[in-house]
C-alpha cells in the first residue's frame, strides 16, 4: 500500500471547504491523510500522481443503497411497485449469501468506477463488509432487521455481533439497519433504537416512502412513520431516514429536534413512481443534515452519485418552481460533506488533517468551457461517473483508469461475476 | 387519465384544476364538499353559498356535498370519492393544498381509500411565482376575506389586481405574511379562468371586524 502519496498540477480542485476552488493546486496525502492542499511539494518517497487536465474533487457518498441489488437491475422494470417488489422477493429466495457477497462486490465496483468512496448500505452484513474490505472502498452497513420476515431477535444478535466485530474499523462503520417501521413491529424497533443508542452508532431505515406505508402506519399505530419511531426511542442524532417524500413538515420539524439525518433518493424515487415529494429547499432551511442516495440499482438503475447530482436539483427546481430550490453547491454538499457526516465521518472536504478520500476526473470537452466559477455547475450538471480516472480512499489508490487494487480489470471482473450468479438467479 | 378535481371555489383549487387539464388530464367531474363548520381545517369555507353556480362557471358537471359534523369531514370525503370512482370511472383526484400537511394527508388518505392516485400540483410551489402567474394566466378572483395587514377593505369584492398582489407582496416580506395567504391572510373566490366558459358576477356589501380584518357578504351572484 502506498503510504505516500503526491497529486501533480491539478488544473482545478473542488475543495469543498467553503466553497474554496484552486487553480493549478497540488496535495500532498500520507497515511490516509491529507497533509497539504495547494502550494504544497513533494517530499521524498511520495508517489507521483500526474494530475494536468483534471479536477481533484473529495469522493462521493452514496447515502442510501442496497449494493449487491445490481444482481437485479432491470428486472420487471416500469411496473407497479407492488409487482416489483413481488418479482424481487421472488428473485431474492435465490440469493444465497456467497451470491449476495459477489452482487455487493459487483456494486462496490461501480461506485469505485464513478467516483463513490463510501456509501450507506443496506444488505447482508459480514459477507458484504468482506467485498468492501477486499476492494478497499468505505462502507457503512450491518445486517437488516426485518422481524416480519426472520426471528427478531437472532437478527439482534447478529447486528450486536458486527456492532463489537467493526467497531472502530478504519472502513467499515457498523449501522443498525432497521429495514423500516412497517416491516418491524414495535418491539424490534424500540430495540434497534436501544442498540444503535448504547452503541453510538448510526441507525439507517427506509422511511414515508410511499403513500401506502405512511397511511397504514396511521391506521395502525394513529401516527405517521417518523413519530413512530420517535415514540420508540428510535429516533436520535444518528438515525437517517431514507426517502421522506411522502413525510409531513410537523414530521421534519421532529426530525430537527432531535438531530437525525435525511437522505434525498430522486431517482428511485421517480422510477418507482411513489409520488411524494421531499421538500429539500424546507429541509436544509430548518437546519437537517441532507445526504444523496441512489437506493438499489433495481430502482435506479445506475448507482452513479453524478447522474444522481442531477437528477436531484432537476427536480426540485422543478417541483418548487425555483430553480434557486437545488443550487450545484447544495448538491455537491449532499453528496460530499453531508454524507460524511451522517455516518459520522469528517470527510468530505479536501483540507488538511482530513481523510484523504478523493476522485480524479478527467476534464473533457464536455465539461467546457471550464473555469472556476463555473466548476461546481460542470461537476453536478455536465460531469458523469464515466469521467472518473482514480478513486482514492484513505490515501490509496483503490481504481485507476480501469484497475482495482488488486491489480485486477474492473470491467472483467464485474463480467466474471455475472458469468457466476446471473445463471443461478434467471 | 379520469380526475376528480376537489374544488372549493377558491383560486388554489381552480389554479390546481386549471394545471391539470393543460397536463392533458380529463376532469369528468368536480367535488365540492360544502362544510357547515365555519373553522374547518379540510374544507374552504368562504363563498360556499355560490357553490350551485360551479358547474355553470367551470363547464365541469359538479357534485356540492354537504359535511353536517366536523368530526365526520374525512369519512364524507371518503364515501364521496368511492361512490363517484365508479360513477365516473376515476383513477385520480387533485387538490390545490399549498402548504397544509392536514389538507394534503387528509385528502390523499381518502384517496387511498377509494383505491385513487392523488396529485397535488401546486404543493410547496413558490408563493410568489404561483400568484403572479395566476394573474398571469388570466384568473381573475376577488378576496371575500383578510385577516392581515396589507389590505383595506376596499380590496373586497372586487377583483384581485397585479397592484393590490404587489402592495401585498412588500407587506408580506415585511411581516412574515404568506405570499399565497397560505397562513389565512386572505381567503379567494374564484370569478373566471382561461378555462372556464363562464364568468361569475358577484354583488354584496363589506362588513369590518376589525383593524386588519374584514369580509364581504355576498348578497347576490349569477354566471354570465
Amino acid at each position: 500500500m502506498t503510504e505516500s502519496l503526491f497529486l501533480k498540477d491539478i488544473w482545478f480542485t473542488h475543495t469543498m471547504d467553503e466553497g474554496r476552488i484552486l487553480e493549478g493546486a497540488s496535495l500532498r496525502i500520507e497515511d490516509g491523510t491529507i497533509r497539504g492542499v495547494g502550494r504544497v511539494k513533494k517530499e521524498r518517497g511520495d508517489e507521483v500522481l500526474d494530475c494536468r487536465g483534471a479536477i481533484v474533487m473529495p469522493g462521493l457518498v452514496n447515502s442510501h443503497t442496497h449494493s449487491p441489488m445490481v444482481l437485479l437491475r432491470g428486472l420487471n422494470d416500469d411496473a407497479p411497485l407492488d409487482d416489483w417488489l413481488k418479482t424481487m422477493w421472488e428473485v431474492e429466495e435465490k440469493i444465497t449469501p456467497e451470491i449476495e457477497e459477489l452482487g455487493a462486490e459487483w456494486g462496490f465496483i461501480e461506485m469505485l468506477l464513478t467516483g463513490t468512496t463510501s456509501c450507506l448500505d443496506m444488505y447482508g452484513s459480514f459477507n458484504v463488509a468482506g467485498a468492501a474490505e477486499r476492494l478497499g472502498i468505505r462502507v457503512a452497513n450491518g445486517p437488516p432487521l426485518i422481524s416480519r420476515f426472520a426471528p427478531a431477535d437472532e437478527r439482534l444478535k447478529d447486528a450486536r455481533r458486527y456492532v463489537e466485530t467493526y467497531r472502530g474499523h478504519e472502513r467499515i462503520t457498523p449501522v443498525v439497519n432497521l429495514h423500516s417501521i412497517y416491516t418491524n413491529d414495535t418491539e424490534t424497533i424500540a430495540k434497534a433504537g436501544e442498540l444503535s443508542r448504547g452503541s453510538n452508532v448510526p441507525l439507517h431505515v427506509h422511511c414515508s416512502e410511499t403513500r401506502e406505508e405512511v397511511f397504514e402506519n396511521r391506521k395502525e399505530w394513529g401516527r405517521l412513520a417518523v413519530e413512530e419511531l420517535n415514540e420508540q426511542g428510535a429516533l436520535w442524532e444518528k438515525t437517517v431516514l431514507a426517502h421522506l417524500g411522502w413525510a409531513s413538515s410537523g414530521e421534519f420539524r421532529m426530525i430537527r429536534d432531535t438531530g437525525a439525518g435525511a437522505v434525498h433518493c430522486p431517482v428511485s424515487n421517480q422510477k418507482l413512481g411513489t409520488g411524494g415529494f421531499f421538500p429539500f429547499r424546507d429541509v436544509k432551511d430548518l437546519g437537517i443534515t441532507v445526504g444523496l442516495g441512489t437506493d438499489g440499482a433495481a430502482s435506479n438503475n445506475s448507482l452513479d452519485m453524478f447522474r444522481e447530482m442531477k437528477a436531484m436539483a432537476l427536480l426540485q427546481k422543478g417541483q418548487y418552481w425555483d430553480p434557486g430550490s437545488a443550487s450545484s453547491d447544495d448538491v455537491l454538499r449532499c453528496a460530499t460533506v453531508n454524507g460524511n457526516r451522517l455516518i459520522g465521518s469528517e470527510g468530505g472536504m479536501l483540507k488538511e488533517g482530513l481523510p484523504a478520500d478523493m476522485i480524479v476526473l478527467d476534464a473533457d470537452s464536455t465539461l467546457m468551457p471550464l473555469r472556476k466559477d463555473t466548476l461546481g455547475s460542470a461537476l453536478v450538471y455536465s460531469a458523469t461517473g464515466s469521467l472518473v480516472r482514480t478513486t482514492i480512499i484513505c490515501g490509496e489508490i483503490c481504481y485507476d483508469r480501469g484497475i482495482l487494487r488488486d491489480g485486477k480489470n474492473a470491467r472483467e471482473r464485474v463480467r466474471e461475476i455475472a458469468k457466476r450468479t446471473l445463471p443461478r438467479l434467471y | 387519465m379520469r380526475v376528480c378535481c376537489l374544488f372549493s371555489g377558491g383560486k388554489d383549487s381552480a389554479f390546481a384544476l386549471h394545471r391539470m387539464l393543460l397536463s392533458g388530464f380529463e376532469v369528468p367531474v368536480l367535488l365540492t364538499i360544502r362544510s357547515d363548520d365555519p373553522d374547518s381545517w379540510l374544507y374552504h369555507t368562504p363563498g360556499m353559498e355560490v357553490s350551485h353556480l360551479f358547474e355553470e362557471l367551470t363547464g365541469i358537471p359538479t357534485e356540492v356535498v354537504r359535511s353536517k359534523a366536523p368530526e365526520k369531514e374525512e369519512e364524507i370525503l371518503l364515501d364521496s370519492l368511492r361512490d363517484m370512482k365508479e360513477r365516473y370511472e376515476l383513477d385520480a383526484i387533485c387538490s390545490g393544498a399549498l402548504l397544509s400537511d392536514y389538507q394534503r394527508m387528509r385528502f390523499s388518505q381518502a384517496a387511498m381509500g377509494a383505491g385513487l392516485v392523488s396529485y397535488t400540483p401546486l404543493w410547496r410551489k413558490n408563493g410568489k411565482s404561483y400568484m403572479e402567474e395566476l394573474i398571469r394566466f388570466g384568473f381573475s378572483f376577488m378576496l371575500v376575506s383578510y385577516s392581515s395587514p396589507g389590505f383595506e377593505p376596499v380590496d373586497l369584492g372586487c377583483e384581485v389586481t397585479e397592484e393590490m398582489m404587489n402592495r401585498f407582496f412588500k407587506t408580506a416580506d415585511r411581516w412574515g405574511a404568506h405570499p399565497a395567504f397560505e397562513g389565512g391572510e386572505a381567503e379567494t373566490l374564484v370569478l373566471g379562468g382561461p378555462c372556464f366558459p363562464g364568468k361569475l358576477k358577484v354583488e354584496g356589501k363589506v362588513v369590518e371586524k376589525g383593524q386588519y380584518s374584514a369580509r364581504f357578504l355576498i348578497d347576490s351572484a349569477e354566471v354570465v
